[in-house]
């Protein structure tokens, strides 16, 4: 297993030995990763490998499934974030996450931003929160083409204005993480590239973590890569060194398409 | 009148004793064997014949409580215990309708349990909610047979003044006036069903109006 590779930057989270089960049923067996501050890490593997798992492991989604157990050491910052006293909701303040399917909620594209920091109390007045709204989307790249429409529904947007709203209402409570289920999946090609012209922008800030099925898209985007297969992590390395000169066969086979 | 009455008593207990049960149920509690058998206690609940209510409103709020015989009142709370699961499973369908992206992006962005709940789930379930209230409720107001178990079937000539009074509903008024010989009754007893009857499409009506209200697409 070649998954202890050092990673020369700062780690922002590290994950011990982490089991995931759900029901009888074990999805993810002995995962050590570290996950480098201000870098784009790329998840890839076949489907239901358990990448999605492991990414919904780091933010603690998964505690909203009733079945699932999780056992083993997550960190960020050096803090366990599976301890008691840990609070899940400004956890999840702290480690933003954006999903497969755009999912905007029923509401105006400027609520739908402005949602996160309301109920975060970030704000004192209606000022601070229009600025915040405004960053969050020109971060995003979406503000030249929604500023004159902002009290329209979010769900009125195309699919891939719909994703970088999302992407926005993630970045809107400013965490340290964002967590990538497959976000370009739904998007075509144009908005896919849109969407990781952003990635790569907003790891300056954030840490970034991507779950992805497109080789071309890890390789594009990120500067750390694991390889999943059936639970386990078989490899993890820089981007570069999977893609040109992987250790494991397994991990050649997949990403020359040969299995998965 | 004593519809009136009787009706308002139902809706004030029936509704937010509904929702909040099956908020809970459906968003709060574990699932466990008890919240199993309670489900299924709910909807055995809902198959009941209404007299069987009937005789239980005679028994326990009659009987135990000692309110007055023939009140709207105790037909108010008689009828919420048979719309009571009716509203529940209309509200937990609605609230398993609410398509759980928009539950995982909130829980996203670091909503709370209950902030998610209240914030996205319950307006997003709303307009089944209302729904299934409308229809529970018009299955109340064209009610009988637990009427007249608690006794709303005397013959009561005045309107009622408050919801302690004697009153009777207009299901059990046509109940009885079809029953009686006198001529000027058939019309009595016409009137007294299409008054019924309208009110019925009013509240039906109702539902389909608030529905297409507040229905949000996404």
């Amino acid at each position: 297993m070649n998954s202890q590779t050092e990673i020369s930057k700062q780690i922002r989270m590290r994950a011990q030995n982490v089991d995931v089960f759900y029901g009888d049923k074990q999805a993810l067996k002995k995962i050590n990763l570290d996950i480098a501050a201000n870098q784009v890490t790329a998840l890839i593997g076949p489907s239901g490998c358990g990448k999605s798992t492991f990414l919904r492991c780091l933010n603690r989604m998964n505690d909203t499934i009733d079945s699932c157990k999780v056992s083993g050491d997550v960190s960020l910052d050096q803090r366990d974030i599976y301890s008691k006293d840990v609070d899940v909701v400004e956890l999840r303040a702290r480690i933003g996450m954006v999903f497969q399917k755009p999912n905007p909620f029923p509401k105006s594209i400027y609520d739908n931003v402005a949602y996160g920091p309301r109920i975060h109390g970030l704000t004192n007045n209606r000022h601070e929160l229009d600025i915040i709204v405004e960053q969050s989307l020109l971060r995003a790249g979406l503000f030249d083409e929604v500023s004159d429409r902002l009290n329209s529904p979010g769900t009125s947007l195309s699919g891939g204005q719909q994703q970088r709203l999302c992407i926005a209402r993630a970045i809107a409570i400013s965490p340290e993480v964002i967590l990538m289920d497959e976000p370009c999946s739904a998007l075509d090609p144009i908005a896919t590239a849109k969407v990781e012209e952003l990635i790569d922008e907003l790891k300056d800030h954030y840490t970034i973590v991507i779950v992805t099925h497109n080789m071309q898209q890890a390789a594009r985007v990120s500067q750390y890569t694991a390889f999943f297969h059936l639970g386990e992590i078989i490899e993890f390395a820089e981007t570069e060194k999977i893609f040109t000169n992987p250790v494991e066969k397994r991990t050649q086979d997949y990403i020359t398409g040969r299995f998965g | 009148m004593g519809s009136l009455f009787t009706l308002i008593i139902t809706l004030a207990l029936a509704f937010p004793i509904g929702v909040a049960t099956a908020v809970y149920l459906e968003e709060f509690a574990p699932k466990n064997r008890f919240t199993d058998f309670i489900e299924v206690n709910i909807n055995n609940l809902a198959a009941v014949p209404s007299i069987v209510f009937g005789l239980l409103g005679l028994a326990i709020f009659i009987q135990v409580f000692h309110l007055p015989r023939s009140a709207p009142i105790v037909g108010g709370l008689t009828l919420m215990l048979m719309t009571l699961p009716v509203i529940i499973i209309a509200t937990r369908a609605a609230l398993k309708a609410v398509p759980p992206s928009i539950r995982e992006a909130a829980y996203g962005v670091g909503a709370s349990r209950l902030q998610v709940v209240t914030h996205h789930v319950l307006p997003l379930g709303l307009p089944g909610i209302l729904t299934g209230t409308i229809v529970g409720m018009a299955q109340a107001l064209g009610e009988t047979a637990p009427l007249l178990m608690i006794g709303m079937v005397a013959f009561i000539v005045d309107t009622p003044g408050g919801p302690l009074d004697a009153a009777t509903v207009l299901p059990v008024q046509v109940f009885l006036w079809a029953d009686s010989p006198e001529r000027g009754f058939i019309e009595k007893t016409s009137a007294a069903i299409m008054v019924l009857l309208a009110f019925l499409i009013v509240m039906n009506a109702l539902a389909i109006y608030l529905r297409q209200k507040f229905e949000i697409r996404w």
